[in-house]
């Protein structure tokens, strides 16, 4: 191999590694985002089931609560993700219908081992 | 002498191609830092909406009352305040012994409009902008779902009405 064209294959080689090296940190800035888009995706899902879940909880509280029309405590856990909220709320059957009042919610972080 | 000019003559090539190398690296790397840096401005963007979209349901999920107010009613909550709110209207989240307001505003230190976050806790007080936002702030309500938007940036939250919670408006 010439002088000349050592020289032209190590400025390719340079050409190369400074378009790699663009690539990869393009890449992984893409990468970190796409993560980080799929997990807040994920915490409105979780969000929108987690309010599915509790009006399934509270129609299945009621439908076992005492319709006298006295006031009665209820409570609930429902799983959110990565932890679980415990609501409390006060109801009666009041003209036929269920009012809810005194809600109170606590989250609670699930116990994971390793 | 012939060699010698040869020598010169390579020598200059030589020169002048890497320079030309140089220039392009250069331009490369001009252009893409500053395509970067505009995505990374994005990202920080989103990043603060990512922060928000986790921060809200903690709010609005223990709340019992959701409404919405208007400036005047927001300015004789927050009384005599650094802050002052831009927004026509602003949402109030209601819970046991504590009002959140959220509105858009700007003050002294924060002089690009953002959103501002509200509490009266027991009477103790606290006025935080939770992130950069101008334009204006669309609160759309009815019986079942709250929705909060914003259009610089575009951002929208919307909250499903829970047992036990009453939407105002």
């Amino acid at each position: 191999m010439s002088t000349r064209q050592g020289s032209a294959l190590i400025a390719i080689l340079v050409v190369i590694s400074v378009l790699g090296f663009l690539w990869v940190g393009d890449f992984a800035l893409r990468l970190t985002e796409d993560i980080s888009q799929a997990r807040v995706h994920g915490m409105e899902q979780k969000h929108l089931a987690a309010a599915e879940k509790e009006w399934g909880a509270f129609l299945q509280a009621t439908a076992e609560a005492d319709t006298s029309g006295m006031w009665q405590p209820i409570e609930y856990v429902i799983p959110d993700g990565v932890s679980e909220r415990v609501v409390s709320l006060t109801i009666a059957f009041v003209n036929d219908q269920w009012i809810a009042k005194d809600r109170q919610v606590v989250w609670r972080a699930n116990v994971v081992s390793h | 002498m012939v060699k010698q000019r040869g020598l010169l003559a390579e020598t200059l090539v030589g020169i002048a191609v890497g320079v030309g190398i140089v220039v392009i690296l250069v331009s490369l790397w001009a252009s893409d830092s500053s395509r970067r840096a505009h995505e990374i401005e994005g990202m920080l963007e989103r990043s603060d909406l990512d922060a928000a979209t986790f921060y809200f349901p903690l709010i609005t999920v223990p709340a019992h009352v959701i409404s919405i107010v208007s400036k005047d009613q927001l300015k004789q909550a927050i009384g005599s305040s650094q802050v002052e709110p831009t927004s026509s209207h602003a949402l109030k989240v209601t819970h046991p012994f504590s009002a959140t307001y959220i509105y858009l505003g700007f003050s002294e230190r924060q002089q690009k409009s953002a959103l501002w976050v509200y509490k009266d806790r027991f009477g103790n007080t606290a006025n935080d902008a939770l992130l950069d936002a101008s334009g204006t702030l669309n609160l759309d309500i009815s019986d079942d779902v709250m929705c909060l938007g914003l259009t610089s940036p575009q951002w929208i939250y919307c909250h499903n009405r829970l047992p036990g919670q009453t939407h105002e408006y």
